[in-house]
């Protein structure tokens, strides 16, 4: 029903995805304005139309011009998906991202949803003060003890603070460690400052460790020193915990259709002695179309032996993190084990990925018709043993399976099956100026593991030697792989190589990767596959850090699934940033060429034929300057993109952006923002080309409070976003009123209010007045 | 209309619940021993000194005959030691990119030991102002009477309203009133103050032994602390 009603949303072409079927999600998603280097770029999907539930959604973004995408946990909130990029380590440039979801099924949405890693939305960065651009991390004074000061048992106050009230810091992920052991949850904190009052200390020589981190998981900064503490007894470790339990109820009315969705959930850490455990709980009031376990627990127990050797195990759900080939941000469900030591780290893991959910079938004269394909129960099993050479090498070997149970439904598609295996290296040498990552994985796939087959007719159809019956015995002795009508012996190879070195104010990366298309890893459910080339890019600081550079050059071939479709890709570009220390205007410049091409055949319709290239260049300035109290800081960027294309005058394209923005910061915690841009952008060449002009208008306030009251912080905000849109489909317009509230204190927690108004107007047929209500609390025990 | 005006009572309540405001740390003490009471500006209540107290702006600091107190600033780790007899008062408002620190030191003696030059730190008597960047010096107020100043370290402007003077190191303020010019001379030996009498415990450690019948003897190490 949703869906129908959102058919009409199709004629938002820049603000909306548009799906004309069930299940497929629909996002609402506001371009970003230009960000100045420092300040972090507010990134939010909001999903409009999904019949499951998420498991998970990841924000991938990099600079133009970097191989490979980061990504970053988006929050969800309701059905908003949010996040923030920090951008004190990116260089000025633009920077490109796209939205990957997982539903609880296991199947993976993007946004934008075609070819999301070559069509990404992007953003600018400009190049702020001096100051702003920051790699070196936040700065953390050492409050008590005094680094190698000796204090007396009963003095002991361990305390630090951040001065910078303008950092982005999480303060659930702060860590805090005393001789290795992980004591974040006895912290206390209040604004600026985190203490720790010791009941005991056992005498003699102690290390702490504390960081911070940004709200994207980026290390902020890092603080390590030594005390001794003097005159006492040994440490009579105490029962310790932290309970983190939080409620966030979300209405929304969009397109006269009302939704309610309440989530629940309480996170536990908790120490005894050298042990600790953790628990999580998550409760979701919709269990979705998929009949998937929206509930989500996990539970961990480890024991630390020493400082550096610890033995773990936990249970429920968790998600890997080995490397992007094998196994990386996939949901399971089940156990996972291992030990971390200085010489060896050993990972194992077990469980499912999927649960089984039945299709649906009409049966008609003794035939049966899927109508509706249903989800096999998928087993997965990953080990991961790791030896380390000192702190220089690491050698790690890994295996990971995934199985589809076929007789976990009636319904179902082709069960499949792979298996992984490959190994991994990293070096670290001349003080991490010098630093090599490697991994190289193969996979064999079964794209259809119901029945079974003989290896002589596997390797008949293969031309297989008589050799590799000993290994097709081994691996289906070994339970990882079934040897029927689907299997593919002959392996998919994933490599990827990357290289770091550091040094004479270059940052140099040189990259190869090759990832076969039938190469498939059930551990990455992201892997971007079938594509080979090299990946060079440089970062250059010039002129006492005044003068950044940034140039790459990218020569690669992608689409190898298709043979007679492959295409090359040359991408280079530079980017050039001046952030002067003294006060005038920054400016940054930049120039990108893609081009890509192949020879696919154009008379074949089930191939896609490329020649086309794309010119990109950018100016962008900011000035930051006082008019008496006031401080104001003025963004001005232009943007140009030109793609010419010899296959399809269609397809030629050109976009014109232009945008300015200021924002005033009182001498009261009162800032204020106002932003206007225009952007043209043309389809296609002659007398079929289309125009479209959206001119956008936005301004928010807010007020920030910290420190109201004994550790009270307030920050109320509004925000408004007119746009017109015309010379497309439809002339139309759209206003955007947001306002919220966040409040948070030591002993009561944090609530959150948000409140959102979009109307849109003067479109014909529609008279849309959509709500969304989200609140949240949040306490820590 | 009738929905504007809700969601403008919204926003004007979320905007109006903001103003309950109360004030946010700028210090910590690190160190209490004996009577040290610190009284809040705003509740005017007042509490026995502990490790791990924060200190807000305008927070009263008094001292015992015994009491002993080091605090820290949060924003620059400026280190402020308060000896006994002592009355003083810590003010600290935001300025553009740091804190401004004024200490009011009604009598007693202090220590302060600013490290970092970002923000404006002064020592205000009632005889006069000590302006400070950077430095390590102590300041004296007697009950009612004159005020001297140690310099340690850096250099300190004194100023009043007869005149300026500026304290280096192994020198000697005095103001004897409000009305008369701050005079610097060479310090004379004995005549300023030092931690000798601020009682610190010695340092002491054990270590532990086992032989291979698993008897343990701990042998317990004393260090003698030289200035």
């Amino acid at each position: 029903m949703r869906s129908k009603l959102f058919n009409k949303a199709g004629m938002f072409l820049l603000v909306m995805s548009v799906s004309l079927f069930a299940g497929v999600p629909m996002f609402l998603h506001n371009s970003l304005q230009p960000v100045v280097t420092g300040e972090k770029a507010h990134i939010e999907f909001n999903l409009l139309s999904f019949d499951q539930d998420v498991y998970e959604a990841r924000l991938f973004y990099r600079m133009k011009g970097e191989m490979d995408y980061q990504s970053i946990p988006m929050r969800q909130e309701g059905y908003s998906l949010t996040t923030d990029i920090n951008t004190k380590r990116l260089q000025p440039g633009r920077v490109e991202y796209y939205l990957a979801m997982q539903s609880y099924s296991g199947e993976v949405y993007f946004y934008p949803a075609e070819d999301p890693q070559r069509n990404p939305l992007n953003f600018e960065v400009i190049a702020g003060e001096s100051g702003a651009y920051n790699q070196a991390g936040a700065e953390i004074l050492i409050l008590s003890p005094e680094p190698a000061d000796v204090v007396p048992q009963d003095e002991l106050l361990i305390a630090v603070s951040i001065p910078d009230e303008n950092l982005d810091i999480d303060h659930s992920r702060t860590r805090f460690l005393i001789d290795g052991v992980n004591v974040s949850q006895l912290l206390d904190r209040d604004g600026d400052l985190y203490m720790l009052v010791p009941k005991r200390m056992r005498t003699g020589n102690h290390n702490v460790e504390f960081k911070i981190f940004d709200s994207s998981g980026n290390l902020l900064g890092k603080k390590e020193w030594s005390f001794r503490v003097s005159s006492g007894m040994a440490t009579e470790a105490a029962f310790t915990s932290r309970t983190n339990i939080y409620f966030d109820n979300r209405f929304q009315d969009i397109a006269r259709v009302q939704d309610n969705y309440i989530r629940a959930g309480l996170n536990f850490d908790g120490s005894y002695k050298d042990l600790d455990m953790g628990l999580r709980l998550q409760y979701n009031s919709t269990p979705g179309y998929s009949a998937q376990n929206a509930t989500r627990y996990s539970g961990l127990l480890a024991y630390n032996f020493s400082p550096r050797t610890r033995l773990y195990i936990k249970g429920g759900d968790f998600s890997g993190n080995y490397d992007p080939l094998t196994f990386w941000n996939r949901r399971v469900l089940g156990f996972s084990g291992g030990l971390k030591s200085t010489w060896f780290d050993l990972d194992v893991s077990l469980g499912s990925t999927a649960s089984a959910v039945e299709g649906a079938a009409t049966i008609s004269g003794g035939d049966t018709t899927i109508t509706r394909y249903g989800t096999f129960k998928e087993t997965f099993l990953s080990v991961r043993p790791v030896f380390n050479f000192g702190r220089y090498v690491s050698w790690g070997l890994n295996l990971i399976n995934g199985k589809e149970d076929p007789g976990s439904i009636k319904y179902g598609a082709n069960p499949r099956e792979s298996l992984v295996m490959g190994t991994t290296l990293s070096l670290n040498l001349d003080n991490n100026r010098i630093r090599v990552k490697t991994s190289m994985q193969a996979s064999i796939n079964n794209k259809n593991a119901r029945g079974k087959v003989d290896f002589d007719t596997l390797a008949k159809k293969y031309d297989l030697p008589s050799s590799a019956k000993s290994l097709a015995d081994l691996l289906e002795s070994s339970g990882l792989l079934t040897l029927s009508q689907g299997l593919a012996p002959i392996p998919g190879l994933a490599m990827q190589v990357d290289a770091y070195f550091s040094y004479f104010n270059h940052m140099l990366r040189v990259s190869y990767k090759s990832i076969d298309a039938d190469y498939t890893t059930p551990g990455n459910p992201y892997l971007l596959k079938g594509l080979r080339g090299f990946y060079v890019a440089d970062n250059i600081r010039l002129i006492d850090n005044q003068v950044f550079m940034n140039i790459y050059f990218n020569s690669y071939t992608d689409n190898l699934s298709q043979k007679d479709a492959e295409t090359a890709n040359q991408d280079f570009g530079a980017t050039l940033s001046y952030f002067p220390n003294s006060n005038l205007p920054s400016l940054t410049l930049s120039f990108g060429n893609q081009s890509r091409s192949n020879n696919a055949d154009t008379t074949n319709s089930a191939l896609y034929p490329e020649d086309n290239s794309t010119q990109r260049i950018g100016v962008s300035s900011s000035y930051s300057f006082d008019t008496g109290a006031l401080g104001n800081t003025a963004t001005l960027s232009f943007s140009n993109f030109a793609r010419d294309d010899k296959v399809s005058l269609n397809n030629r394209s050109s976009f014109n952006v232009f945008s300015f923005g200021i924002r005033n910061r009182f001498p009261f915690p009162l800032t204020t923002r106002l932003g206007y841009s225009k952007t043209r952008s043309e389809f296609g060449a002659g007398a079929t080309a289309t125009i479209t002009d959206i001119a956008r208008y936005d301004g928010g306030v807010e007020y920030q409070f910290k420190g109201a009251g004994r550790g009270m912080e307030i920050k109320p905000f509004a925000n408004i976003i007119f746009q017109q849109i015309s010379g497309g489909a439809q002339d139309y317009n759209r206003l955007n009123y947001a306002a919220g509230v966040y409040m948070r204190s030591e002993k009561m927690g944090a609530l959150s209010l948000r409140f959102d108004y979009i109307d849109y107007s003067s479109l014909a047929g529609v008279d849309w007045k959509d709500t969304i209500i989200n609140a949240r609390y949040d306490i820590t025990l | 209309m009738k929905k504007i005006s809700i969601k403008m009572l919204i926003l004007i309540s979320l905007m109006g619940m903001a103003f309950a405001l109360q004030a946010k740390p700028v210090a910590i003490v690190i160190k209490a021993k004996g009577e040290v009471m610190i009284k809040n500006k705003t509740t005017g209540k007042s509490v026995k000194a502990r490790r791990g107290l924060r200190l807000n702006d305008g927070d009263k600091i008094s001292t015992g005959k015994k009491g002993r107190v080091a605090i820290k600033f949060i924003d620059d780790n400026s280190l402020l030691r308060i000896r006994p007899n002592s009355n003083c008062q810590i003010s600290a408002k935001k300025e553009k990119n740091s804190v401004a620190k004024n200490i009011f030191v009604e009598f007693g003696s202090i220590f302060a030991s600013i490290t970092r030059q970002r923000s404006r730190f002064r020592v205000t008597t009632p005889t006069s102002v000590a302006s400070v960047k950077g430095t390590r010096f102590w300041t004296v107020q007697e009950f009612k009477g004159k005020t001297m100043y140690f310099g340690e370290e850096g250099v300190v402007e004194l100023a009043n309203d007869s005149g300026v003077a500026l304290l280096h190191s192994g020198e000697t303020g005095i103001v004897t009133s409000k009305s008369s010019k701050p005079l610097v001379r060479k310090t004379k030996a004995g005549e300023k103050p030092d931690f000798k009498e601020d009682g610190d415990a010695p340092d002491e450690f054990e270590m532990e032994f086992e032989d291979a019948n698993g008897n343990r003897k701990v042998l317990k190490f004393k260090v003698k602390k030289t200035e």
